[in-house]
Parts: structure tokens; sequence; C-alpha cells
């Protein structure tokens, strides 16, 4: 939701490793962490809090999974990936090694996925290399028939 | 063995069981209990004390002080009255614990605090708040199997025990850790 980000994050776990030197906590063990509409879950999330704010956070897992409504409007929006990555100050969420993403029906794949959240924007790419994965969307068809009619509205005008 | 020779040595048998049997209550004999009352209280009594501890190559390591301090014999044990401890890991980061009650032993050089305890990391201004919290003072850790509390700023951290390890400036939580960070606006 819009105000996802004034919300405080809430995170659950097993056990965790706090390092006052580096400035880290370290969750393990069934962890899971919310910011309002926002959830996590993964094997393991890493928490950097330089001072006080906690503006990164890291979470890996076979595969870390994340959800959130970013628009009262929409459907949910899902995501999975090996390493999700969370930059609180940009709002923006990094999907690496098998990126998924989807909403409504419309997927996108590839191997690394940049999702903004206040622009509800999806970058995707491909690592490059041999055994890179190609970048792949989906867009069911009732979801173009809606752009299009969309669209139609607003040329007649 | 003749008549009057038996009844001397009777004599002598009845003195000797006389003598191991009756101890004559004086009033400069201490009683059992008196004894064990004695044994309880402490040997010395201090008070406002402080005492700086240095390793072997004269740095200091930690400091202890309490309002009052009761040595006991027995056990090698001492009793703190408001313990307050600060320990230096070696790039001059410190650790204070304050706590209401302590017990110091000598023998397992380990300092065991109790109620309202407090252990904070001066620099981050980490704390960490328990009712219980052992510091093994060889090795530098700070042990809790109670609930453990630790805030910075408005973030907040619970989990059901705790290690701190002083020198590494790490703390190890487990189980049922939950944590709440506050957005700054």
């Amino acid at each position: 939701l819009p105000d996802d980000r004034e919300q405080p994050i809430h995170i659950e776990a097993d056990e965790a490793l706090r390092d006052e030197k580096q400035g880290f906590t370290r969750y393990q063990g069934n962890v899971q962490m919310d910011q309002g509409s926002l959830r996590i879950e993964a094997d393991q999330i890493t928490i950097y809090h330089t001072g006080e704010e906690a503006d990164r956070v890291l979470a890996t897992g076979k595969p870390a999974r994340m959800q959130q409504q970013p628009d009262p409007e929409k459907g949910l929006l899902k995501a999975r990936a090996d390493t999700i990555t969370y930059v609180k100050s940009e709002q923006r969420v990094e999907l690496r090694s098998n990126a998924h993403i989807e909403q409504d029906g419309s997927i996108v794949t590839g191997d690394y996925i940049d999702y903004f959240i206040e622009q509800e924007l999806v970058k995707a790419g491909s690592a490059g290399g041999e055994n890179a994965s190609r970048v792949q969307v989906v867009i069911p068809a009732e979801v173009l028939q809606d752009e299009e009619a969309d669209r139609g509205t607003t040329d007649s005008k | 063995m003749t008549r009057p020779a038996l009844q001397v040595l009777l004599a002598i048998t009845l003195v000797v069981a006389a003598n191991y049997y009756w101890s004559p209550r004086t009033s400069q004999t201490v009683d059992e209990e008196t004894r064990e009352r004695q044994r309880a209280l402490p040997k010395t009594y201090i008070e406002q004390t402080r005492a700086w501890s240095f390793d072997e190559t004269g740095a200091l390591t930690d400091i202890l002080e309490a309002e009052k301090i009761e040595q006991f014999g027995r056990g090698n044990v001492s009793m703190l009255t408001m313990p307050k401890f600060y320990a230096h890991s070696r790039d001059d980061k410190t650790w204070s614990a304050v706590a209401e009650r302590g017990r110091f032993e000598d023998h397992s050089e380990r300092l065991l605090l109790r109620r309202n305890v407090v252990l904070t990391h001066d620099q981050t201004g980490t704390s960490m708040t328990t009712q219980a919290m052992d510091i093994e003072l060889d090795d530098k850790t700070a042990i809790a199997n109670k609930r453990v509390t630790i805030t910075q700023g408005e973030n907040r951290t619970t989990a059901d025990g705790m290690v701190a390890r002083l020198q590494e400036e790490t703390i190890t939580l487990k189980p049922n850790v939950e944590s709440t960070y506050v957005q700054q606006p």
C-alpha cells in the first residue's frame, strides 16, 4: 500500500545474530518480515541498521518469497528469487537469480528483476553468458483487451 | 588376676569413659548453632568499592564497582549490592552492566548479575535488559537464559535467551526472536 514505507518493520525468527561493530542483524530459521502489506519469507534475512535506521534488507532462500499490495485496486504482487534485496530509502526491490514476479496473471521471469514500488515499474534482464535465461513476459489476453479497450475510449474522445 | 587389680582396672575404664562422653559446657565453649551462624557471616564488609583488572600486558580489561561487597570465606564468594561492571574490548569499545544484586565467584571468574540487569554497548547505545545474566570474565561473554529485550533508539528485539561476546561485539539471540524497526520520519 502507498503508506507501507512508513510502517514499522516486524521480523520473527528462531534465531538472530546482531553485530554491533558492522551494524547488521542476521535472522535465521522460519524468518518472516512484514511492513504494512509487504511480506518477505526466507531462510535468512539480514537487516543493515546503520545507527538506528534499518534501511536495507537482504533475504536469501530456496527461494526467498515476497508479496505486496501496491495498489488497493489491483491484485497482490508476488515475487520470488534466490536473493531478494529491499532498499527502503529507494523503495526498490532487487530480485537476483531465478527471479519471478507476477500480478493479476501477468508474469515476468529472468535472471534479475528490479521492481520500483512507487512507480510500479518492473525491469528484467538476463545475466548473459552461456547458461543465462532469457527474459520472459506473459500477459493474459483479457489484460490485453482491457488495455486496448482503455486505449479505444481515449482515442474516440 | 587378683581382685584389687580388677577393681583398679574397672575404675580406670570408668574414668576414661566419663572423660570421653562428658563435655562440660562453660561460658567459653561455642555451641554448634553459634559456630554455624559465625560461618554464615561475611568475613569482610567493604563499602563504595571499585576494583580494576588488567591483562598480562597491563591493559585495563574491566572495572567492577559496588555500593557494598560482603566477602564470605566459605566458597570464596562475594555478594554485591548495586554492582556496576565495565568491560573494555581491544579497540577501546566498552560495555557496561548494572544490576541490583550481584555475586562474584572468584574460583570460576564469574560475575552473576540479578534483578533489573542492563548490559549496554556504550558506543552504539544498544542496551539489553533481563532479570538474570552471567558474565564469564575470562572469555568475556555475557549469557542470559531468560527473556531479554534489546533496544536501540526505538528499534526493539526480544528473545528467550542471549549470548553477548563482548570482544567480538556480537549478540546471539534464540529462541523466539521478534524485532520491530520503527521508520524514522
